[in-house]
This record gives C-alpha cells, structure tokens and sequence, in this order.
C-alpha cells in the first residue's frame, strides 16, 4: 500500500511530456449493418490520447507511432483493438460488458471494473411509468431500494431508503445529484418550528423536494447502495446516493435541431378505501340522535327502523341538515319515507386527471452540444379542488474551447406547487371528517358541485356537519374554505471546467448551486373546527448551497498489463435554511385571506446553516482487465461539531476480480462472465447544527389538546430553557460496511444474476435521546448507539425468448434487509422516532428499526391472551390491559420486483409486479373508526354472550399475572361500551390494531408502440412512439385500511402509521412521443 | 500507520485554497435562533404561564373529572371518565409544562439572580419553585427535587419522600420570604412583567404565607399540629380577595385560557354535573356563574379567553382557616370563616344569595357546622381548581358516587394521578408502585 502510493506520487512529479507525429484516420461501422457508428470513443491504448467519431462515423486521432494500437470503445458493443488504425468493424456484444455507469463524483466508469454494487434505472423507465415523483419511478425496480409513498394525494411526499436506515434519529434518506452536484430532497416541515415533527401529524402533506426535478429530463438514475459507492461524496451521502444524469446534446447526431415532444394524460382513482358499517345510524345506545345534538358516533338505532319525516318537504323552509327530512322512528306519526343509507366517501371522491407536456429541442457537433426543455405537468386530484403542478425549464450546453479546455454548463429552473389535503389528526383533516361522518348524515347535502355551498354552509353562514358544527369539519368546508396553497421556485445547476494539463494529467472544477424558495398559505375559516376564530399561516421557506469541487487526475500505463489513476481533489459546501412562520388569529373581514385581516398575529424565525470542507483522493489500479482495486479516502471537516472533533477521516477500499478472465474462460458459452467482488469502507457523519450546548427559546406553552398560549403575550416577552441540551464534545459517528458480491452470466448471457450480501455498523450515533424531564430536560444530545444492516440482493436477469423480432426479458429484484437497533445509549429503554403519545414509532434496543410502540393486552407465556377471571377487577370476562410496549414491525422481511417484457418489433409490453412481504401497520383508523361505530369492524356490535378467545386470568395486588391457563368461557358483551373502551381505538391498547402490510401489486403495466420510421420517411417526423399504462393496477394486501402503500408523517424516519391517512390511487395513462 | 500520515499530508494539500478552518467556518454554527443567556425578566413571565397553563388545562381537567365537577363525555375525555388514565397521559404536563417547564427556568432564574444579585427575583422563584414542588407531590406522591434540574450531572435524579418534599416546601418558602424582605434592590427589579403581581413583592410575600398555610393543611393528618401551624401562617397571609395571586389570561386566541381552548377546540367535556345539580338544588346563585343554562355550557367566568387562573386565593385562604379552626375545636371562628369564604365567592362572581340559600346556607352556626359542610363550600367555591382533589382526598368530602363504569380495582375514584411515561422509561428512581388507586404519604 505505502510503496504503491509512493509510485504514485513519483509518477506525478517525474511526468515527462509526449509529443504526437502521425496522423490515423479511418472509420468505424456496425458489423452487422455496416452502418457507421457515431460516437465511438477511440483512444491510444495505455494513454487519455483519444478522439470519438463525427456522423458519418470517421475518426481522427495525431499519434506518435504510426503502428499505435487504437482501441474502439461504444456501449453496446464489443471494445475492439486495432494497430495502425483504419477501418473498424464493431460487434454487438452480446455480453453487455462495457456498460459504463456513472460513479461518485458523476465520473464515468466501466462496471466491470466496480468492486461494488451499483444499479442503473433508464430515462425511459422513469417517464413510462407514469411517476411525476421521480423518487416513485425507483419502486420495485433496484435491488436494495425502498421507496414509500406518503398517499395519493397530488405532489404527496415520499420516501426513499436505501439498505435500511443506519441512523437512530437522523436523516436516513440518501442523497439526491443531478449532474454531480447534490440537491436538497427535504420535506420541509411546516407549521409553528416550535412544534418540529409534531406538525406532520397533522396539518398538509407537502413535498419531498425531489419532486421538482422533471423525470423527462433524467436520462439515467444510478443507484450508489453502500457507503462504499457514496464514500466520495462524504457525510451527505452515508446512505447511499442516487446519482442522476441528465439528458444532454448529441454531440455525433444528426444535423440540425433534434426536436422531441412527449405528452400524456393519466386519469387516476382511490384505489382502496377502509370497510365501513352501513346498518346503523348516527346516535349512541341504540337511539338515533340528530346532528343538533352534537353526537360524535355512529352507535344509535339501525336504519330500517328510521324514516325521514314529513315535516320538511316544504321547499320554502326544509330541514337545514337534510333535504330529505328530519329523522324520525319509522313508528312515528310524522315518518314519511324510509331512511336510505348515504355513501358520503363514495361520492366524495372524483377521478383525478394529470397530464403531462414536455418539449425538448436539442443539437450539437463535434465542438459543442445543447439541450434545452420545457415541461409541463399539472395533477387534478381524487379530493375535489386538490392539485398539484409543476413547470420546468432546463437548459444543458457542453463545448470544447480548445483541445485542452472543456466547459459545461447547466441549469435547471422549476415552479411547483399546489392546492393540498387537509390530512391526518388535524379535527380539520379530510379523511378524519369524511370516514366519521354517520351513514344517516349527507356531506354533500344533495349538491354534486363539490364547490356548492349547500353541502357545508348552513342559512345563517355557520357549518354544516353531522355534529352541527363542532367537532370536525364537513370535508366539504374544508376543500373549500380551508385552501392550503404552496409555491416553489427554484433554480439548481452548475458551471464546470475541464482541463487537460498534459496527455495524462487533467483538471477539473466546478460550482453547482441549488437555490429554492416555498411560499405557503394556508387558511382555516372562521367556524373551522382547529380554529374557530379563524387562522392564516403564511410560512417561507427558502433554502440554498453551494458546492464547489476541484480536482486533479492522473493516468498511468505502468505496464502493458499493469494500469492506474488518481484523482486528487478537494469540496467545499455549504448551505442555509431559513423559515420565516406567521400565523394570524381571527379574521376580521371573514374570507379575506390576508395577514392584515388578523386580529392577533404571532411570527416565528428558523434559520440554520452549515458548511463542510473536504479534500478526497482515489486510486484506481487494474491488471490485464481483470482486476480492479480502488481505493478512496476523505478527509472532511463540518462545523456543526465543537472544535477538535469537528473533522474525520474516511477510507475505503474495493476490489473487483473478473475470474472468468483469469482462468481462461472469457468465450466460454456456458459462463462467459464471472466476477467476485469485494468492498469496506468507513464513513463518518456530523451532527445537526447547534447541538453543542444549552440554549433558551421563545416559551410557546400547550397541552396534548389545545392550541396553548405563546410569548410575547400579555405585553411581555417570555423565554424558557431548550428542551434539549447539547453536548460541547460531540465527535462524529462512524459507519462501517463491509460487502461481497458476485456477477454471474451463463448462456451468452441469457441468463444471469447479481448477488450482493452487505453488513454495516453504524456505532457512536448521534442521537436526542430522552432523558428524564426531572432532569430539566427532556432530551440530551449525544455519542451512543450502534444500528445494523445485514442484507442481501440479489437482481436476476434472464432472456427465455431471444429472436430477431421478439425479445422476453425478465429480471427479478429481490431485497432483504435486517436492520438492527443493536443498543441506545444506556439507560435508554427506547427512543421516540414519530407518533402520538399513545401510539408511536420508536427505535427500541436489540429490535429491528422503527418498532410501532403502544398499549397492549396481558397474555400469559404462550402468548394467549389473557381475560379477567376475577369479578372483583374491573372488566371481568375482557381483555386485562398491559403495559406499553413494541407491538408491531414495520420492516418488511422481503421485498421483491418482478418485472417481464416481451418486445416484438417496435411493441413492447412491460408488466412489473412489485412483492412485499411483512411489515406491519398500525391502522390507527380502523381503531379510531371502532369507536366511533363506523367501522366494519364494529358489525358485531350487540353479542351479550361474547366470550373473548383466550386464557383466563388476573393480575395480582403486585402486577403478577395468575392464571392456570384454562380456555375462557366467561361471557362478557361485545357492545358499544367495549368499542368505546379497550375495543376501539380510544382506549388504551394499539395491539389489536396492528395488521400485516404485506401486498402483491401489479405496479406497472406498459404497452410501448414505436411506429416504424419508414412511415415518416418523407415527412419531418423522426419517430413516434405511443404508450398505454397502468399503475397500481391489482393490489392484494391482508391489510385492512387504506393502500398499505401510505405513511402519515411522509418522508419521515416513523413508517408504519395510519391515522385517517389519504388513500392511494390507481391510475391509467396514455402517452405520445415525437421526435423531428 | 504512517500510509495514513501520508494520505492526510495529501488531502491537506488538497485543501490549500481553505487557508484555514476555523476562518472557513466563521460562526456558521451560532444559533441565530435562540440565545444562550437570557434574563429574570423573561424566565418569569414564561414560568408563571407555564404553571397557569398546565395547571387549569391538563391537570384540572384530570382532578375535576374524578371529582364529579364536569363529565367526560367523548373521545378520549370518555375513557378518561371509566377512569382509565395511564402514565401517557400525564407526560406532556410533566415534561413540557411543571417539570421541563417552569420548574426548570425557576431553578435557572434562581441561578441567574444569584449571579446578578437579583435577590427579589430569587425570592419570587423561591416561592413559584415550592407552589410547583407541592402541585406535583399532592398529585402523585414522592416526586423528584434535591437532585432535580441538574442536566448532565444528574440525569436520574432520584425521588424525595412526599415528607422530605414537604420540608424543601418549607424551606423554599422561608428563604422566598426572607429573600423578598431583602433591603437590597438590584438594577433591574420585577416589574410589570410579573404577570401575578406586577412586581409587588408584599403580595408575593403574602401569597407565601398562604402555600405554607396550605402545606401545613395537607399534612393535617399526618401532624394535628399542623392545623394550628397553617393558623399562624395566615396571620401573614392574604387581606383580601385584592391579594389573590392570579394570571389572567389574554383577549387573543394565542393567549387565551386553557379552559376557553380546550372547549373551543375539542369539546368532549360537558359542565352539567354533581356539583352544578346539587347547586341547583341548593338555589345557590354561583350557579349561574357556573353554568351557563341557555347555551348549555360552562359560564364564561371560566369559558372566556381571557378567565383567570388562582394560584391561591382569599377564598381558599378563608376555608383553609375555617378547616383548621374546626380541626383544633374553635367553632366560632371556624363557621364565620366559613361564611366569609363563601361571600368571597359570590363576590367574585358578582352574584347575590336569595331567601333559600341565604337561610339555608348563610345562617350557618358554630353549633350545626361540621367538617362536611366546610368541605363541601370549599368545593364549590373552588369549581374547577385542582386543590379540591386534595381536600376529597384529605377529608373524605364532598361524599362522590365512582362512576358505575368504571375500570378501576373495585370501581373506585382514583387518588392519585401516575408518573408520567417519560419517567418510567428514562428514570430508574421512579418508585414501581404507579397505580392511581394507590395514596400519597399524607393521603391517610
């Protein structure tokens, strides 16, 4: 190692310069065809001297041996030698060896010669699937990923997870480059700072910024899994990295301006909802009570027993909550007409339309190339007056100064935003309203325009809702009067310089930028349920970074066999947030929405900021084509740790060995290709930004239940003690991972498969751990904790049927991963990723990651359950309560793509199933729905002679369980008090509410037409390609709430909650593609 | 090793164009949203709401429920009324509100003064630190205080016995009283930002007199001695209602009462109840006050933004003397307490006694007053306030019915509220005994 670098160092300093004298020419064709290949790479072997080939395939390259050997490199194609130049003829190569991937730092590299796992997703793939979220596009189709939709709301945010989460609180999502230069993917959170995390329980769904970026423009999305792949790009990226490149300028097409115009429409619908009750009506203990009453539940009397009654026909003054009539027994004088179930989320819910517009104009030359696009993509949602759309611009350009000298440039600008979804606990939250609503109450009120005022204004301007007014809000107030409305501008992108020092030295520099901001507005009327008074929050957002890099490279041919490189270089980022959050109370002029109008305001700042430096090296070495060995390392330095700490040092290694090649077998039919690989890196992360010592803050003070009061209030300033104390002597933590691999391919590479088997540690977690309030605090940031990946991919690839015209290809991405919250930091029993008090998802030690955590049932050691046997406790013949504790998984043991397409001319069918076993969800509707009687659930709602399965049983004065572990056969009624009790999901126990997330979904099903270009021949028409797909299409899950597919708090470390989430959605499309 | 000497030589070199770190780095990593020192002059306030807050919002919601003063009728509030509240109910209170709240920035307030010289502002913390200690010890038990607040040096700080508690009460409240009588004034004295007394340090005096009273009261059982301590306590105590310590909450929604928000914003509790029934029968004129008939709903003396909180009261002042005077055998003046503390109460309501009540309840005599009678007033006359919990539990009195629903062991009224869940998982000093059935030391 040491004499190796040593070598390395000399060769950069004893570098002699070489001087060319002859020219070769020639040109390279397509064997088979003999049609000239543009866009060859031909170089001299064993130097960077080299040149690629115009249109008409020719090239030209100044040599200083006339008897040089050139060698021909084009993806797709066999890499050919040739002395002398001349002529060539390339092959397909069959074996796709020469794929070249784009690696950490956007570097280009030959797969082959990776020592570690990477996985590649087309454009093409992207765009037919339909995804306007670009981080959706991934699902099902990368070994190793796991991408989690928030709901099907329009612009919802979702989130990515690649190998499993390492950190115990921390950001777990890996890093989003364009073009070598990272972009933020937050999911800004909004509402008061004050509350953090607490606002995604409620309030909007919002975006993961990811979304900005226009999947037409993506030209191709690497998947960097392990650490090993991201050590490079440091910190940022100790969870993998999703490394995009985008589309670009032909530099060897044809002539002129290539023109390529897409569109599509999608129509989309819920694809799942929760079962509900439809036999019994709003009212409690039998009796029907009318929405005057306020009456929350759906416990009262069954509907054929109720009329509507003959009081309100009279058109002049009708019955203010029902056009039909007030409602009666049927046995009263004044019934009418029998009582008819209403459907209100049924007919709440509309068939959204997306559609989709993107037009690229692009060229170039030898010299230069440019692509410029715009596009366009807009999304009317399944809930009415939803949507969400965004514009692109983007602008690429590439040219070559001079021999030496090469420029590049980009920039990418993006207007997004939309009308969201009131969603979660919030009493104003869509689902929570519509699902709650009685069967015997109309939402709509007879209207079928969603924006008609009949639905949720009463006569003298108040709410109408089933609980004449309180409680929560008609879901028609609140797509109507409670408007949440947000605007992203942004703008990212880089400038870049190339320069070739000498034949085998080069540098390279370049600054990239990713600037946004994020206007928001939301209102709640007068009269809604969160705010009575009524509320205005108008929040910015702005965020902005700037990445600088520079780095030299050398190559050397140290021998014929015997190759090397090393990239010396050096990065600065840093970054700023900043939140600005006011919020006004009562309106004045009531549906003026301004921050004028508020009678009282209060307004809150956030900002943050940051930097690192760094400088990296890599060493690549290869031998005879065969073995590959790189080694990184990088040192950075952040200044979010105290002095002293602040910096770490990172190293990694990978080797990649081809023995195929070594033993002789590289034209073998049977196993042509056979590669072992072999990887360890460290990589070291900092904290977040003020975590070093004690601060106060501005008091904002509440309770579970209210709103609370906040400072300045009463003429006075008011400061309290930060909740969380940092810590002076934080010092990095660490990830360590080790990985082997292996690439196999049989058959002239008709089959094949990929196999990869990773462990990572992540040790010395930076984590705000809980610590007894008695302490003055409630949470201590500090150095403890270890989390593991253990897993495994493995992709398969195979081609049962491979003609001249028709092609079956499969290939099967299966992930397993296990991931370990091997210890906290000690006295720590758990610590609190998201949730409710009672409910939550929490990282509990020698359990997997992000267990859901809540009240439970006593069962005896068998695990039956037990039920109270002692008529002198409370709840005899019932379920015992136990204690809070882990309840539910909701890591999946397995997650599997299983993707066929069958092409045949220019139609190709593309079908990808997406498998995922385990993983469970806490269906905290379904329990919240038991409650309330609306909940299928709840159909067995009057059993005087239930007997509970299970042990009979009692704890004793000290919470020791008796029990002599006979059956029950204690009757106790199953009845509205159990639902409103430890039945439902109001009690004090979760454990029944926790269900098996596993699914078997048909994700996507593409039908591609690309009509043949000789029917365009004599027009200005390129090519045409028509496509259907569906999405979502078939979905079987035990689950039994909405889509499993679905996460409250969004792009969150907490999965695995449902509380009134928004469902998902099903989808068809269709789409065209022209090119001029 | 010297292979790693080698590549750091080099990244640094790579690193040239940053001339040095520390300059990169500026003061990129000072909060610029919260400072790292702050005044009394805003601990204070904050802290007062803190307890104002928490007080009538989680914990009066709890010790009314239990003692029949309102029902919980949905949602949550009605598996709160089968009396089934559990460790995560009383965690938000605990940590952000009483504990990681104002007692935290009592503690640093006390610190802070010390160093300023600020002594007056010592004293007022000194006062609030031993109103919270006793809040919390009534509720549930022994509670954490000689190792509390410590941060990183203690982040288990053990739990006092209740007894030890109530000798820190008195201790915090001896040295608040000698510390406010200090002559020396600091630069910058409490002002019109004390948001109970505008600074008066008299009254902070007075309201000092008042908890020991209080203190001395609740362990009554304990010590009949005691009776006679909290006697000799009042005669520094309140003069009149014009004394009471009470935040009054604002006009706004962001400053409103927890009561107001509470109603306004979920609704599950319903105010028609034992005690407005029983009022109702015995014609009393507070009823009206209390409950507002036409909208069905709580009295906007209590349901306003702007309703204030008691920390302590004249009126609680005039019962706790008529209590002790009874305990230790002087009737007389126990029954005119007795009625004082009644009138106080209507005066604060604004409210005037008809014939019925009047020769019903306001003829009272030493001779026909009992302990009952004391008790019961006291429980009107405190609607809604968290000390009733502890005269029920003291005495026995008002005489509640559990309700028939309940979950409990033997379907009883708890008497106590748990330890908070926080405590449980992170503080192994947490006595293991958490059930709300189970009694506090003085609760005999």
């Amino acid at each position: 190692m040491r004499r190796l670098l040593a070598t390395v160092c000399l060769l950069l300093l004893t570098a002699t310069f070489m001087y060319a004298q002859e020219v070769l020419r020639g040109a390279v064709k397509e064997d088979l065809t003999g049609d000239p290949i543009p866009g060859v790479t031909v170089f001299e072997k064993g130097s960077s001297n080299g040149t690629i080939t115009d249109a008409e395939g020719r090239y030209e390259l100044k040599v200083k041996n006339g008897q040089a050997i050139l060698v021909f490199r084009y993806v797709g194609f066999s890499t050919t030698e040739q002395a002398g130049g001349g002529d060539v003829s390339l092959k397909e190569d069959v074996l796709m060896m020469d794929e070249v991937v784009v690696t950490a730092l956007g570097i280009k590299s030959d797969k082959k010669a990776l020592g570690y796992s990477v996985q590649r997703v087309g454009g093409d793939a992207l765009t037919s699937s339909g995804e306007s979220n670009m981080v959706n596009g991934l699902n099902a189709k990368v070994a190793g990923v796991q991408v989690i939709s928030s709901s099907g709301s329009p612009g919802a945010a979702s989130f990515i997870r690649i190998r499993g989460s390492s950190s115990l609180t921390g950001n777990n999502q890996p890093l989003i480059v364009v073009d070598g230069v990272p972009i933020d993917n937050s999911q800004n959170t909004g509402g008061n700072p004050d509350d953090g995390d607490n606002a995604l329980l409620e309030g909007v769904s919002q975006s993961n910024r990811g979304a900005d970026i226009n999947p037409n423009d993506i030209a191709e999305m690497t998947v960097l899994k392990g650490p090993a792949a991201a050590a490079l790009y440091g910190i940022q990226a100790a969870n993998g990295a999703i490394l995009i490149t985008t589309k670009k300028g032909s530099t060897t097409g044809k002539k002129g301006v290539a023109v390529s115009y897409n569109t599509s429409m999608a129509w989309d619908q819920v694809n799942r909802l929760p079962k509900m009750q439809d036999q019994w009506s709003q009212g409690r203990f039998g009796l029907y009570r009318a929405p005057e009453s306020g009456q929350s539940r759906s416990w009262g009397a069954m509907i054929d027993t109720l009329s509507w009654d003959n009081n309100s026909p009279d058109p002049t003054n009708p019955y203010q909550f029902d056009n039909h009539g007030a409602i009666v027994p049927s046995s009263d004088p004044s019934a009418r007409q029998a009582v008819t179930p209403y459907d209100n989320v049924k007919s709440f819910f509309q068939t959204g339309l997306t559609t989709d517009n993107s037009l690229a104009l692009s060229g170039g030359n030898a010299d230069a190339s440019y692509r410029f696009s715009v596009g366009n993509t807009h999304t009317k949602g399944v809930v009415p007056l939803s949507d969400w759309g965004r514009t692109t611009a983007k602008f690429a350009g590439e040219a070559k100064l001079s021999n030496r000298l090469k420029t590049a440039a980009s920039v990418g600008y993006t207007n997004s935003g939309g009308s969201r979804v009131q969603q979660g606990s919030n009493t104003s939250g869509l689902m929570l309203g519509l699902l709650r609503t009685p069967i015997t109450f109309d939402n709509s009120n007879g209207a079928t325009d969603p924006k008609d005022q009949a639905a949720y204004l009463l006569a003298d301007g108040t709410q109408r809702s089933y609980r004449g007014g309180g409680g929560y809000d008609n879901p028609y107030w609140t797509i109507n009067q409670n408007p949440a409305k947000d605007q992203v501008n942004r703008i990212y992108g880089f400038t870049s310089v190339t320069y070739d020092i000498t034949k085998w030295l080069s540098a390279f520099g370049r600054v990239g930028t990713d600037a946004y901001s994020d206007n928001r507005q939301q209102a709640l009327a007068q009269g809604s349920a969160t705010a009575p008074a009524g509320r205005l929050y108008l929040e910015k957002h702005n965020y902005r970074h700037l990445s600088s890099d520079l780095w030299v490279t050398a190559q050397h041919q140290f021998s014929e066999k015997f190759q090397g490189s090393l990239l010396l270089g050096a990065n600065a980022f840093s970054k700023h947030y900043d939140k600005l959050y006011t919020q006004g109370d009562g309106f004045a002029i009531p549906g003026f929405n301004h921050i004028s109008n508020m009678q009282s305001t209060l307004s809150r700042n956030y900002s943050e900021n940051k930097k690192t430096a760094a400088g990296f090296l890599e060493a690549k070495m290869s031998y005879d084509d065969w073995v590959f060995l790189d080694i990184t390392a990088r040192k950075e330095w952040s200044s979010t740790l105290g002095k002293g700490n602040n910096s770490f040092f990172y190293p990694s290694a990978n080797l990649g060995i081809v023995w195929t090649d070594a033993v002789g077998l590289k034209d073998n039919k049977i196993l042509p290709y056979g590669k072992v690989r072999l990887s360890y890196a460290s990589v070291g992360g900092d904290a977040l930004p003020y975590s070093l010592g004690k601060y106060y803050q501005q008091s904002t003070i509440g309770d579970g239940w209210t709103n609370g009061v906040t400072f300045p209030m009463l003429g006075t300033a008011g400061f309290t003690t930060s909740d969380v104390l940092g810590s002076p002597n934080l010092k990095p933590y660490r990830n360590n991972t080790i990985e082997i691999g292996t690439d196999m391919r049989f058959l002239k590479n008709r089959i094949g498969f990929d196999f990869t088997y990773y462990r990572s540690k992540s040790v010395d977690q930076i984590s705000s751990v809980p610590v007894a309030s008695s302490s003055g605090y409630t949470n201590l940031i500090l150095n403890a904790g270890e989390v593991s990946n253990t897993g495994i991919e493995l992709t398969l690839n195979a081609a049962p049927i491979k003609t001249k015209n028709f092609h079956w290809d499969i290939q099967v991405n299966f992930t397993r991963n296990k991931n370990i919250v091997v210890s906290l930091p000690p006295g720590i029993e758990s610590l609190f990723l998201g949730g409710f008090e009672g409910t939550s998802i929490r990282n509990v030690a020698g359990q997997p990651y992000g267990q859901i955590y809540g009240g439970t049932f006593v069962h005896d050691a068998n695990g039956n359950l037990v039920i109270q046997d002692d008529p002198n406790q409370g709840g005899y013949g019932y379920p015992i309560e136990g204690k809070e504790e882990v309840i539910g998984n909701p890591q999946p043991k397995f997650l599997c793509g299983f993707q066929n397409t069958l092409s045949w001319k220019g139609l190709s069918l593309n079908i990808l199933w997406d498998f995922r076993y385990g993983g469970q969800i806490w269906n905290g509707t379904q329990g919240a729905l038991a409650f309330f009687g609306k909940s299928s659930i709840t159909d067995q709602r009057d059993d005087p002679d239930h007997v509970f399965t299970g042990v009979g049983g009692h704890l004793d004065a000290d919470g020791n369980l008796v029990s002599t572990g006979a059956t029950n056969d204690i009757k106790a009624p199953l009845n509205q008090k159990w639902f409103e009790g430890n039945g439902g999901g109001f009690g004090n126990v979760a454990e029944h509410f926790i269900q098996d997330a596993s699914w078997a979904r048909l994700r996507e099903v593409t039908l591609n037409y690309t009509i043949p270009t000789k029917v365009f021949e004599k027009t200005p028409i390129g090519g045409v390609n028509v496509g259907l797909s569906g999405r979502n299409l078939f979905l079987y899950t035990p689950y039994e709430g909405v889509d499993p597919e679905t996460n409250l708090m969004g792009s969150v470390n907490a999965q695995g909650l449902d509380y009134f989430n928004m469902p998902n959605t099903r989808s068809f499309s269709a789409r065209v593609g022209i090119t001029f | 090793m010297r292979t790693l000497k080698y590549i750091h030589f080099a990244l640094l070199v790579g690193l040239l164009g940053l001339t040095s770190c520390s300059k990169y780095f500026g003061d990129v990593n000072t909060d610029p949203n919260r400072p790292t020192d702050v005044t009394p002059t805003v601990l204070l306030p904050s802290a007062e709401v803190f307890y104002a807050y928490g007080m009538q919002g989680d914990v009066t919601r709890f010790t009314s429920l239990l003692m029949n003063q309102v029902y919980g009728a949905d949602r949550q509030f009605a598996t709160y009324q089968v009396y089934s509240i559990t460790e995560t109910d009383t965690d938000n209170w605990w940590k952000l509100n009483h504990y990681g709240g104002a007692m935290m920035d009592l503690k640093n307030m006390i610190d802070y003064a010390k160093t300023g010289k600020q002594i007056h502002y010592m004293g007022i913390a000194k006062v609030l630190m031993a109103y919270g200690l006793m809040c919390a010890t009534d509720l549930m038990g022994d509670v954490p205080y000689s190792e509390a607040f410590q941060g990183l040096d203690e982040l288990q700080p053990k739990y006092d016995t209740q007894s030890q508690v109530y000798d820190s009460i008195h201790s915090l409240l001896n040295q608040g009283i000698s510390n406010l009588a200090d002559p020396t004034s600091a630069v910058v004295e409490p002002g019109s930002e004390d948001l109970v007394y505008g600074g008066d340090l008299g009254q902070w005096t007075k309201l000092a007199h008042v908890l020991k009273a209080r203190a001395y009261l609740h362990l009554g059982k304990r010590n009949p001695a005691n009776y006679g301590l909290a006697l000799t306590e009042l005669a520094g105590g309140f003069s009149s209602a014009g004394d009471d310590a009470r935040l009054i909450f604002g006009e706004t929604e962001t400053s409103a009462a927890p009561w107001y928000q509470y109603n306004d914003q979920r609704g599950d509790i319903v105010f028609e109840s034992f005690v407005t029934d029983t009022m109702l029968a015995l014609s009393d004129p507070r009823y009206y006050a209390f409950y507002d008939t036409s909208a069905g709903w709580l009295g906007s003396y209590f349901n306003s933004t702007s309703s204030p909180y008691f920390f302590a009261s004249y009126v609680e002042q005039m019962f706790i003397i008529a209590e002790a005077s009874f305990e230790t055998g002087d009737a007389n003046t126990a029954v005119t307490a007795y009625l004082d503390g009644i009138q106080a109460s209507m005066a604060r309501y604004g409210v005037v006694a008809d014939s019925t009540f009047t020769a019903d309840i306001l003829s009272e005599t030493s001779a026909s007053l009992t302990l009952e009678k004391i008790m019961f007033q006291k429980y009107v006359a405190l609607y809604l306030d968290p000390e009733i919990f502890n005269d029920w539990r003291r005495t026995g009195f008002p005489r509640l019915t559990p309700n028939p629903d309940a979950l409990t062991p033997g379907g009883v009224i708890p008497t106590r509220l748990p330890y908070p869940q926080s405590e449980r998982l992170f503080n192994p000093n947490m006595p293991a005994n958490n059930s709300i059935t189970s009694k506090v030391w003085w609760d005999i």
